[in-house]
């Protein structure tokens, strides 16, 4: 998996992309976010769009992730989810927790108006 | 014919190097642990050589800020230890130049001069590198030759002869040691396994008018999928099927807490909410961030004929009735572990004669071919439906073969867990 970030005015956009699943390359996301939340930057957007295979490691660090930006006054949110994401968020039933857009564009914006 | 004095010497001196080496090799072949290996090296050149001290200094390649420890040093007499520094010194001169080095009066000698200590009481030094593939692995030292012209140049051939011929003994006596702990490791993992194996229930509940099936197997020696069958009462079964995320011992650990945590609740209420509430409570308190569970637990009552069920994130399991299309077990909340006090939803639903409930974990529908396609639900649906009427074991059999014939040669990625109960037709 690769993490490719953006800056977009006080919110950090990841671009995940390839598998977010068994092994340790679907691991280094939370480090990744914990290095951002070092640097204060809590306003996360993950773009998922382009991340091929997902299950229950990805969702153990998409969950890991959130989990320490809520403790660190911040948010992640999805950024286009694919079928299979989405369809795992609504199995877990996580669908109520994680906010899932279906742009990156809207995914930011939701920053501004709260 | 006539023989010189100086030839009479030679020859004398290569029969005494063949006798040290052939000492040696003798030592060393009756030795299989690596400090049993190294010591008896590290005595014979004291001995042969007639120095104080030896010491063989071992590279270590994850320590790049330290790349050589001492294994093993064997002090002759009351020479002190060498200092740490002095250490480190020496192996960068090994690693740099790739050579014997040799130092018979070591105050004079400028490249070591801040190594020199009054307490350090080095005059005369001999190293040779051990390589291994053109590597350099170990590193030998003999100190303080007690000769008073210090080490000769028979000395440091006799000790590259040693070095070259010590190497590989070294590293056979290393590898054995690393197999040692491979296997007493397999040992435990099969431990592990046994102990895991135990956990899941020994035999399938016997409830007239049922036929109540189950099995798990994972993707590793442990794995972190789970089923039980609880007995409340005489018409109350409990049924958990759960799957912790990650594979391998750290799953099974969280596996048995979990099904720990389970059993101990069942007894408390009949209430399948309550229950998944507070363990989720417990594994929440007892897990880090990244770890989860995904449950389905259900409570059947044979004796009103209902399911009582809460599915905390897991797979939706099907239940087939006649003539309907295969419903699926959503009611529940979210995945075990995550939200602490989270409130779950559970349902009652009726278990007709001739129903039947599938519950599974996704290494069933998330199994891969080459072409990385899974399995999905719509496979697991229609052998199901082909093998309804088969004994609830041999369902899941066929279904267990129905994956296996997907993925063809491809290894198990994930846990494979199924139960199945069937209501039979009156």
């Amino acid at each position: 998996m690769k993490i490719i970030e953006t800056i977009k005015g006080d919110v950090t956009l990841l671009t995940l992309s390839g598998k977010m699943m068994n092994g340790p390359e679907s691991i280094h996301l939370h480090p990744y976010i914990k290095e951002l939340i070092e640097k204060s930057q809590t306003k996360i957007v993950v773009d998922m769009g382009k991340v091929k295979w997902f299950n229950s490691t990805g969702l153990g660090a998409l969950l890991a992730s959130y989990t320490s930006l809520c403790n660190a006054g911040g948010d992640l949110r999805i950024a286009r989810p694919t079928r299979k994401i989405y369809s795992v968020f609504m199995m877990t039933q996580l669908v109520t927790v994680f906010k899932s857009f279906d742009t990156v564009d809207e995914a930011i914006e939701s920053y501004e108006t709260g | 014919m006539t023989i010189n004095p100086q030839e009479v010497h030679q020859l004398r001196a290569a029969v005494q190097e063949l006798s040290i080496l052939n000492e040696i090799a003798t030592a060393v072949s009756s030795a299989r642990e690596l400090n049993q290996v190294v010591e008896l090296i590290i005595q014979k050149c004291i001995k042969h050589l007639k120095v104080e001290q030896g010491s063989i200094m071992l590279l270590d390649e994850k320590k790049p800020d330290k790349p050589f420890q001492t294994m093993v040093r064997k002090v002759d007499s009351k020479v002190d230890v060498v200092p740490y520094h002095f250490g480190i010194q020496l192996s960068g001169w090994m690693l740099k130049n790739q050579k014997p080095l040799v130092i018979n009066d070591f105050q004079k000698d400028q490249r070591f001069s801040i190594a020199y200590r009054k307490d350090f009481h080095i005059q005369s030094l001999l190293s040779v590198p051990l390589c291994l593939k053109g590597r350099i692995i170990r590193v030998l030292n003999i100190f303080n030759k007690q000769a008073e012209e210090g080490f000769t140049i028979e000395d440091q051939r006799l000790m590259c002869i040693i070095a070259s011929q010590s190497a590989q003994v070294i590293e056979n006596a290393r590898l054995y040691e690393e197999e040692q702990v491979l296997l007493r490791m397999e040992k435990e993992l099969k431990v592990a396994y046994e102990i895991q194996i135990n956990l899941l229930p020994k035999e399938s509940p016997q409830i007239a008018g049922y036929d109540i099936a189950g099995k798990s197997i994972p993707a590793k020696e442990v794995g972190g999928d789970y089923y039980d069958f609880i007995r409340i009462d005489d018409h109350h079964l409990a049924i958990c099927l759960g799957d912790i995320s990650g594979k391998g011992m750290p799953a099974a650990m969280l596996m048995a807490n979990l099904q720990a945590t389970l059993r101990g609740q069942t007894l408390f209420s009949t209430s399948c909410k309550d229950c998944l509430q507070r363990s989720n409570k417990l594994l929440f308190q007892s897990t880090d961030v990244q770890k989860f569970a995904t449950l389905f637990y259900g409570i059947l009552n044979t004796r009103k004929n209902e399911l009582y069920y809460s599915n905390a994130g897991h797979d939706y399991p099907f239940l087939f009735s006649e003539d309907k299309e295969p419903r699926r077990l959503e009611t529940g909340g979210i995945v075990l572990g995550f939200l602490e006090n989270f409130i779950f939803k559970e349902q009652v639903i009726p278990f007709s004669p001739g129903d039947l409930l599938l519950v599974y974990s996704d290494g069933i529908t998330e199994a891969m071919n080459a072409d990385e396609e899974e399995f999905g639900e719509n496979r697991l649906i229609e052998v199901t439906l082909k093998h309804r009427d088969e004994l609830a074991s041999t369902l899941i059999e066929k279904i267990i073969a129905a994956v296996k014939l997907h993925t063809g040669d491809a290894p198990q990625m994930d846990d494979i867990t199924l139960v199945v109960i069937n209501r039979e037709t009156q």
